[in-house]
């Protein structure tokens, strides 16, 4: 069932592939595609629903397709990925359900996003290192004509930026994985015979665990992206398209976070701890100099952009604390921001397709006749700000509260990123939904369609809910971080 | 120990919620009448649930009175956060004030937001300010707390704001909310730092490990500091009272609700409720008492010389409210609980009645322009005039008991904090008593003023209640030399789990006591007649105004000052590094990177096509061919 599952997306991408220029036909395919998926992701969890949540990675499927390498296909499911396994299904819905009646986004656009969806799961549910990289890769290409093809107007340059900086990051990580291939003592590249490896710790960054370190870590700091490798991002989610910067945010950067928690810390944990300091530094340079950009930025695309900079460094910081409430903090807050920045690009997607401006200073009033969406987009902002009783706020409490048992100090300084964030995202919802009305506002009315509000709503809905049901996905990751906590001490 | 449950409480949060929920989603309606009393049916609920729960709970001499073990929020690692609701002693006082002052002002706002566009905005907003405000007031833990500081917030950030069409209230809203996470600062901190060493966010248990001492001294000092920073932003203090007068914007039963009756009043509840943590912190105690000091000077002296009423009463609420810290400062929570109770009364009447006022005068706010209101509107006066005398401290209404306790406290602390705040409450006296005068006596100044209207009887209704309240509400806690009750005291002393925190227990002579009654409401009653008769018979711009009248009317230039040294620099600032940073050191070697890599690229220039599409091919039948070579030919 989860070769299946895995399989799917990718299938389906051949069909969207075929149906190419005829636009109705592949969106309306691509919704019975991402139903059939979704029906699909609820045997998965179904069937995990036993072996999910009690640690050790239990795999579901193996099949030895490159022993040569020393590499299986192995698939596994735990507490760890199973959330964000289910956010990709849910944000490709929506995104399925946006993309319904845009006669632009046709046949090879649904199918690039199916190749993607496909390639995002499998490394999200890849228990072997190679098979991780391959579908690692795999996600850049449709990723890369995305951007480059359907986003505006400085989109080539924004490609090849992200393309060729993910991809140095890549490499140092699969040189990591071959070497690791080569050791005699590696019986096989899955993940539980690499974290059984153990290897020697002499605090010395050229020895085996020191250069495993830098190599996985550059891939999955780059996805992240940790400061200072986080400038293809503004440029990524302005010229992307709007389905491209929410799987950017809502996905894509999420598997950084995933990767270290599943591959960089266990296999490394002594070299992860001790870079630690480093990384504190570089979260609290992501939160403070993301938030100051985000407060600088005039384009509306980009401050959002900037934002999950610096909420992607509350995740660093919460990772690399290496205590369990930390990391809690940092797998919840993933998921958060996955669905509070997801629903803020949707939504500003939404107005752009209608009034093709990303300036702020163009847009005023807007909550004046369009209260819905401004609610709506409310409800994303303050998640976004922390704002308890949204999932925001359980994520960066966790983080901070975690962070300040091991580092005082580095925690001090990020809560001014809880008070940076009521400034630039404030701003935006002041200059953009209050004041009086713009004059692009009053020409361009936005109405939106059923399938629009069918793509909304689930993800406000699952913030409200997560808001105060955070036990819900905090149960499900604690065995498994609590595993990854005892290796980390 | 048995823990009475009561799970009715969790009601007293869920019906505004749900009130807020069918305004705010089902109904949508533009009918007034009909939100509005949606609206208030569910604070009202929340009242009788309320009364209810207190009725049932004994009236034992425990903290713990009602317990609703709700849900739990975050449960991992040694960190456990329920959302539990309790009542103690001291939250059932609060409870009973929101709850029963709130429905009131729904009631009022029924009226007051009648014509407005979209009412039900206005009451989705203000049951969820409720709903927030309960959870503050019930949460046994500092997270709960914060979630409903938090709430209390966002609420008024919405309301303040609701009017957002006018670029200033959405300002306002942004001041409002923004300054209030400067101090949040402080809340964050004392929540990692106790977290830290206590494990543990429940306030019972906290209170018992800070009465232990096996904690380093200045975990609760950072704690203790951290609290009071945070209340020095919800509770409008020096230095983060400035988005109070601001605040104004806002719809005036907002303002009353929110501004002056309940919200502003969270920081000294919660300094109450914890204050085993701040009693054996002197240092941080001595900032709160001169703090306060300073703030009740301040503001009463900017109240000197408003035009707008609304701005009077927002300064006085920033000052009445500095009375409370300086109660806290000198080591009295139960002088400083008290004061938020008849303060919440008598502002609440006040505003409303400022509201009355604005309403029967076409949405003017400007004293200059009202002038014998009191012949058109007599029962707003009458009303009006029973808050003045609250809050100016006349012999035997509720202010004067209140307002005496705490002088007599800072009279015990020292001569000089005394007479300061003595200084303080004669200001007060002088400028409502200018207030009041200039609106309701002399002659009409305005057309406006000479064709003034009475309010409709749904908002004269809680007018005439809350001015019973003001004046009498203060008997439940009375001077030593009446031998009469002193509930507050003994209702806060059983509010902290059984702890007894030492504090300083001076004592004033019965004769001083008397002697400070008298003086005091003798130079008060004086001050208040001068007032009275200088601004009886208006003349506009008689005297030349002196540097301090400017100053004051400026009010002392603070939001000048502050966005002169901290919000433009740190604005320009931030631009030319994140420039900097951004655009020239990290692009600029990446840049530098790729032109090196073009012109060592030129050998490639054979799969050098331009487009985009044929890499992507290149690397997508690259990686297959790779994958295919390794499975059937190597080795």
């Amino acid at each position: 069932m989860t070769l299946l599952f895995l399989a799917l997306p990718f299938v389906g991408a051949l069909v969207l592939f075929l149906l190419g220029k005829k636009a109705r036909f592949a969106q309306v395919f691509n919704l019975v595609l991402q139903l059939a998926w979704l029906a699909l992701m609820f045997f998965v969890h179904g069937q995990s629903r036993e072996i999910a949540g009690n640690g050790g990675f239990p795999l579901v499927y193996s099949w030895k397709w490159l022993p040569q390498l020393k590499s299986s296909l192995s698939l596994g499911i735990d507490g760890l990925n199973l959330p964000l396994l289910w956010l990709t299904v849910i944000l490709s819905l929506c995104l399925g359900l946006y993309a319904y009646g845009k006669d632009k986004l046709d046949g090879s656009y649904l199918g690039l996003f199916s190749v993607l969806n496909g390639a995002t799961v499998g490394s999200l549910l890849a228990a072997d290192a190679l098979a991780f990289y391959i579908f690692w890769e795999f996600m850049l290409i449709p990723m890369y004509f995305l951007i480059g093809k359907w986003g505006s107007k400085n989109r080539v340059y924004a490609a090849l930026k992200f393309f060729a900086m993910t991809m140095g990051g890549s490499l140092l990580m699969l040189l990591a994985i071959v070497a690791l291939a080569f050791r005699p003592d590696v019986s096989d590249l899955g993940w539980h015979s690499l974290t059984q490896l153990a290897l020697p710790w002499d605090g010395q960054w050229n020895s085996w665990q020191g250069l495993l370190f830098v190599g996985f870590f550059a891939a999955f700091a780059v996805k992240i992206p940790v400061w200072p490798l986080h400038t293809w991002l503004p440029d990524a989610h302005t010229e992307a398209p709007t389905g491209g910067s929410v799987i950017l945010a809502g996905v894509l950067l999420k598997l950084g976070v995933y990767g270290l928690l599943r591959w960089c810390l266990p296999i490394v944990p002594q070299a992860s701890m001790a870079a630690a300091p480093l990384m504190f530094a570089l979260g609290v340079a992501g939160i403070l100099l993301g938030s100051f950009a985000a407060w600088q930025q005039t384009d509306i695309k980009r401050l959002i952009a900037y934002s999950s900079v610096a909420h992607l460094g509350f995740m660093v910081l919460g990772v690399f604390s290496g205590n369990v409430e930390a990391m809690q903090g940092a797998v919840f807050q993933n998921i958060a921001h996955g669905l509070s920045t997801g629903a803020m690009f949707l939504i500003f997607g939404m107005i752009y397709d209608r009034t093709h401006s990303r300036e702020l200073d163009a847009y005023g009033g807007f909550a004046k006749d369009h209260a819905w969406i401004a609610t709506l987009f409310l409800v994303a902002v303050f998640a976004s700000v922390g704002m308890p009783g949204l999932p925001g706020f359980v994520g960066e409490f966790l983080v901070l509260v975690g962070t300040f048992a091991v580092a005082p100090w580095t925690a001090v300084l990020a809560s001014l990123g809880v008070l940076l964030g009521a400034v630039y995202m404030l701003t935006l919802v002041r200059k953009m939904m209050f004041g009086p009305t713009s004059s692009l506002v009053a020409s361009h009315p936005v109405r939106l369609g059923w399938n629009e509000w069918a793509a909304i709503l689930p993800l406000i809905a699952l913030m409200l809910y997560l808001g105060f049901g955070a036990q819900t996905l905090l149960g499900l990751s604690e065995t498994d971080l609590r595993e990854l906590a005892v290796k980390l001490r | 120990m048995d823990l009475p449950l009561e799970p009715l409480l969790r009601w007293i949060i869920l019906l505004p919620v749900i009130g807020a929920i069918l305004n705010g989603v089902f109904l949508r309606s533009k009918n007034g009448i009909l939100s509005g009393l949606l609206g208030t049916a569910a604070a009202v609920g929340a009242f009788i649930v309320t009364l209810v729960v207190i009725g049932r709970v004994p009236d034992s001499h425990g903290t713990v009175l009602a317990l609703d073990p709700w849900f739990t929020w975050m449960k991992t690692g040694d960190l456990e956060v329920a959302f539990q609701l309790e009542v103690t002693p001291l939250t059932r006082v609060m409870l009973l004030v929101v709850t029963g002052i709130g429905s009131l002002i729904h009631l009022y706002a029924t009226g007051y937001m009648s014509h407005d566009k979209s009412p039900w905005r206005f009451f989705a907003y203000l049951n969820l300010f409720l709903a927030a405000m309960l959870s503050l007031i019930l949460s046994s833990n500092l997270v709960g707390v914060f979630l409903g500081w938090e709430g209390v917030g966002l609420c008024s950030y919405l309301l303040i704001g609701f009017w957002f069409e006018k670029d200033e209230n959405a300002a306002a809203g942004m001041k409002a909310f923004v300054t209030n996470r400067v101090g949040d600062l402080g809340f964050v901190l004392a929540l990692m730092v106790i977290f830290a060493y206590t494990r543990t966010f429940e306030m019972s248990k906290l209170v018992e490990i800070a009465q232990a001492g096996q904690i380093p001294a200045w975990v609760w000092l950072t704690a203790a500091a951290g609290i009071f920073w945070a209340s020095t932003g919800k509770s409008a203090q020096i230095p983060l009272y400035v988005w109070l007068p601001d605040a104004m914007a806002g719809p005036t039963p907002v303002s009353a609700l929110i501004h002056a009756a309940t919200m502003v009043t969270s920081g000294v509840f919660l300094i109450t409720r914890v204050w085993p943590i701040f009693a054996g912190q002197p240092a941080v105690l001595d900032v709160v008492l001169w703090g306060g000091l300073a703030t009740a000077w301040i503001a009463a002296l900017t109240a000197l010389t408003q035009r707008d009423i609304k701005k009077v009463l927002a300064y006085s609420t920033v000052s009445q409210l500095g009375f409370m810290f300086v109660a806290l400062g000198c080591g009295s929570p139960a002088a400083a609980l008290f004061h938020v109770v008849t303060h919440a009364c008598f502002k609440a009447l006040l505003f409303l009645g400022a509201g009355s006022v604005i309403h029967g005068m076409h949405e003017k706010q400007d004293l200059f322009e009202m002038g014998g209101l009191r012949h058109h509107m007599k029962w707003t006066h009458l009303t009006f005039l029973a808050g003045v005398l609250a809050i100016i401290g006349f012999p035997l209404t509720s202010g004067f008991f209140s307002k005496d306790m705490i002088i007599a406290k800072a009279m015990i602390r020292g001569a000089v904090p005394g007479m300061l705040l003595i200084g303080a409450a004669l200001v007060t006296s002088f400028y409502m008593v200018r207030a009041y005068t200039l609106a309701f006596w002399g002659e009409a100044r305005s057309k406006e003023a000479a064709h003034a209207h009475e309010s409709s009887p749904i908002m004269l209704a809680p007018l005439v209640v809350l001015a019973v309240l003001s004046i009498f509400v203060g008997w439940f806690e009375t001077p030593e030399v009446f031998h009469g009750p002193t509930k507050f005291s003994n209702w806060v002393l059983q509010s902290w789990y059984g702890v007894s925190p030492a504090g300083h227990e001076g004592h004033l002579s019965h004769a001083m006591e008397w002697i400070l009654m008298g003086v005091v409401s003798a130079l008060s009653l004086g001050v208040a007649w001068y007032s009275f008769t200088k601004y009886r018979v208006f003349r506009h711009g008689g005297s030349k105004a002196t540097a301090l009248h400017r100053v004051s009317e400026n009010k002392f230039y603070v939001d000048e000052i502050y966005a002169f040294l901290i919000l433009r620099p740190l604005k320009f600032a931030t631009g030319k590094v994140t420039k900097f940073v951004d655009v020239y050191v990290i692009n600029g070697f990446l840049h530098a990177l790729r032109d090196g890599a073009r012109i060592s690229g030129q050998v490639l220039s054979l799969f050098h096509t331009g487009s985009v599409q044929v890499y992507g091919w290149y690397l997508a039948v690259g990686t297959v061919l790779v994958l295919l070579f390794v499975r059937w030919w190597a080795v």
